[in-house]
This record gives structure tokens, C-alpha cells and sequence, in this order.
């Protein structure tokens, strides 16, 4: 049995056949740090697709992107006593994937071939049956939003390293700005340019294919 | 107002950040009277909509399965590390390793030399195999001291 917190609410006790689903980031960091194991997997289940779309979107490479957010889960793991159980989970959680994706990003800068690689390899990606998408839907609907997803998918490709992933992060996880600041490393005000930027960029690439 | 005015507030704008009314006003009416302005922001909000409504990427089916399997190494002061192509390396090692294990089992009651049998021929690297960090087998295993974990950990959230 261990005593699980809910954000500014009583403490709760749980016990290990507890669902722990409904739980608060907070109060699964407490339940592990207190030796429940299965708060780790809730953790994981918790934030494993998220973090990998953020970091897909920020390197564009699927396979090293899901090596990649199981460093993050590693990472986690094995560091999870230092965390400040004061701050916000996931903005600790993201900013250790954000500087992975950041050193990958570096690293692939140094090396044209191997990103030369990922970007026919994810050309050559989606090749799922279209009929197997929604069986409700004509084939040329189908295959007109499938095409616009790639488009605007490819438009976020298109955007700067470190205008693409604030663009990501507010656009996508919905994060604020504060948030945004202290995933990225960066004052509000490059926070709010990158934001802008990457808006004016993204709709002026875009724009054309939604008309 | 100008469009780089706009172009200026559009993000406090968007996400509801201008507590200023007047502003709030201005931007409103430039957004009615500006087209250029205007297809920007339809623009934005369709294509985010288009992005949002995608189902995103899942996991593989390993990947669960690899992570444990990391998680365990780690526990154990073990983890071969972030190595290129992790995911997809470690499922052929596995892979490679039960079927070294499996042929070991199999000819056990033969009387071939030991020496005979070495493990290479089984488990035959090939172009998957490429982007492994550590060719040899017992150094990948070796803990994981890649320099850049303290800086990637490198947060405000964490306390000193
Ligand atoms: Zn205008």
C-alpha cells in the first residue's frame, strides 16, 4: 500500500490493485518514487505516443524517434529521485525529450547522408490500403484528406528546427508559452518571434493547397 | 493598423493572449478588412485543424517490449545506450541470440568440436546491423556513459 497525493486534494491511499489511470502525474511519481512499480508503466502508457509525435515532428524520423522516447523513459528511470516534485511532470518529462531530439537534429546537421536517407525513407512511408482508414468514406475523400495530411504534415517539416518544435508544442500539445520557455531553454520573447514566425512561415506555405 | 502590426499580435492573439480591448478590437477589424491578413489566419487554423484531426503515430508493438527490456538492462547497471537504430537492433539480437541458443540446443547430442560452432555463422550481421554503435557484443552491453545525458536532463524542473 502506498499514499498517492492528488494535486491540492487530501492524500489518498492506494493500493496495488488500485486503478491508477484517474491518478495525477504528481501522485504516479509519488506512488514509484514509494516503490510501486506499476506507476512507472502508467507513466509510460501516459506519455509514450505523445512524445513520440513531438519528437517525429522535431527529428522526422519514425524508428529513431521511438528510440529516442525510450531514452526519454530511461532517462526517466533512472533519474526520477532528482526530479523537484514542486514542478510540473510533464514539462520536465518533454524537456528531456526536446534536448534528445535537439542533439539528434545536431547531429544528422553533421551527417547530409543520413538524413538524406530519413527523408526517402518517410517519402516512401504510408503505404496502408486506403479502404482500411474509414469504411465509411469515399475512396477519393479518403485518399483528398489523406493527401492534405501529408501536405501539411510535409509543411511542418518544412519550418526551421527551432521554430518547427515551439510551433509543435503550442500547436499540437497545447502548451503555454511558460511551458514552452522551459522545454526549449529560451525567454518568452524568442518563445513568442519563434511562435510567430513559424505561424507566418506555415500559412504562407500552406496556404495554396487549402484554397 | 498596419499588416506588420498584425503580423506583430497575431500569435497573442491566436491564443488568447491580447488583454488589451482596444487592440483586441483593431486586430479583429484588420482580420475583416485585411484579405492578406485574413487568408493568413485561415490558413493557420485550417491547416493546425487538418494536423490535429490526424491520428499521429503509435508506438510499434515492440516498442513496449524493447523498452522493458531496457529498463531491465538499466536496473541491472547494464543498458546498452541509445545506439542508432535501437529498436529494430535489438529485436534482430534477440532474434539472432535464441536462434544461436536454439542451434546449440539442437545439435547438443552430436559430437562436433565445440570450436566448430561459432556463433558468426548464425548470426550473420547484415545491412541492419550497420548502425550499431559497438560491433562487439560484450561492449555494447557495457553501462551506458553517453556525455550528453546530464545535458539532455539539463532542466529547471530538477532540483540541485
Ligand atoms: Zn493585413
Amino acid at each position: 500500500m502506498a499514499i498517492g497525493m492528488h494535486r491540492g486534494g487530501q492524500p489518498q491511499l492506494v493500493t496495488a490493485q488500485a486503478p491508477l489511470r484517474p491518478l495525477d502525474d504528481s501522485s504516479l511519481v509519488s506512488l514509484y518514487l514509494a516503490g510501486q512499480h506499476k506507476a512507472f508503466d502508467q507513466i509510460v502508457e501516459r506519455y509514450q505516443k505523445r512524445l513520440l509525435n513531438f519528437v517525429y515532428r522535431t527529428i522526422g524520423d519514425r524508428e529513431r524517434a521511438q528510440d529516442l522516447v525510450q531514452e526519454v523513459f530511461i532517462r526517466v528511470h533512472r533519474h526520477m529521485h532528482r526530479f523537484d516534485q514542486a514542478k510540473k511532470f510533464s514539462t520536465w518529462i518533454y524537456t528531456i525529450a526536446s534536448n534528445l531530439a535537439k542533439n539528434e537534429l545536431r547531429n544528422r546537421s553533421r551527417n547530409p547522408l543520413v538524413f538524406f536517407q530519413t527523408i526517402k525513407k518517410n517519402w516512401e512511408g504510408d503505404h496502408r490500403p486506403l479502404q482500411f482508414e474509414d469504411p465509411h468514406q469515399r475512396p477519393d475523400d479518403l485518399y483528398r484528406r489523406r493527401h492534405l495530411r501529408e501536405l501539411v504534415e510535409w509543411t511542418v517539416a518544412q519550418l526551421p528546427g527551432h521554430h518547427r518544435q515551439v510551433f509543435v508544442l503550442r500547436e499540437l500539445d497545447g502548451k503555454s508559452y511558460e511551458e514552452i520557455a522551459d522545454i526549449t531553454g529560451c525567454n518568452l520573447g524568442t518563445v513568442k518571434s519563434r511562435l510567430n514566425r513559424a505561424r507566418n512561415r506555415f500559412a504562407h506555405l500552406i496556404a495554396p493547397h487549402l484554397e | 493598423m498596419r499588416c506588420a502590426d498584425f503580423q506583430e499580435l497575431y500569435s497573442d492573439y491566436r491564443d488568447g493572449r491580447l488583454q488589451d480591448r482596444a487592440r483586441l478590437t483593431e486586430v479583429e477589424r484588420h482580420l475583416r478588412e485585411c484579405p492578406r491578413c485574413a487568408r493568413q489566419d485561415l490558413a493557420v487554423r485550417r491547416g493546425v485543424e487538418v494536423l490535429r484531426a490526424g491520428p499521429g503515430l503509435e508506438p510499434s508493438p515492440a516498442f513496449r517490449w524493447a523498452l522493458q527490456r531496457r529498463l531491465a538492462f538499466s536496473r541491472a547497471g547494464t543498458d546498452p545506450g541509445l545506439a542508432p537504430g535501437g529498436l529494430v537492433a535489438s529485436l534482430l539480437v534477440a532474434a539472432a541470440v535464441g536462434l544461436v541458443l536454439i542451434e546449440g540446443v539442437t545439435r547438443l547430442p552430436q559430437t562436433q568440436p565445440a570450436a566448430e560452432r561459432s556463433p558468426q555463422v548464425v548470426a550473420n550481421p547484415g545491412p541492419p546491423f550497420v548502425g550499431f554503435a559497438r560491433a562487439d557484443p560484450a561492449a555494447a552491453l557495457a553501462p551506458d556513459t553517453s556525455a550528453d545525458e546530464d545535458a539532455a536532463l539539463h532542466v529547471p524542473a530538477v532540483a540541485p
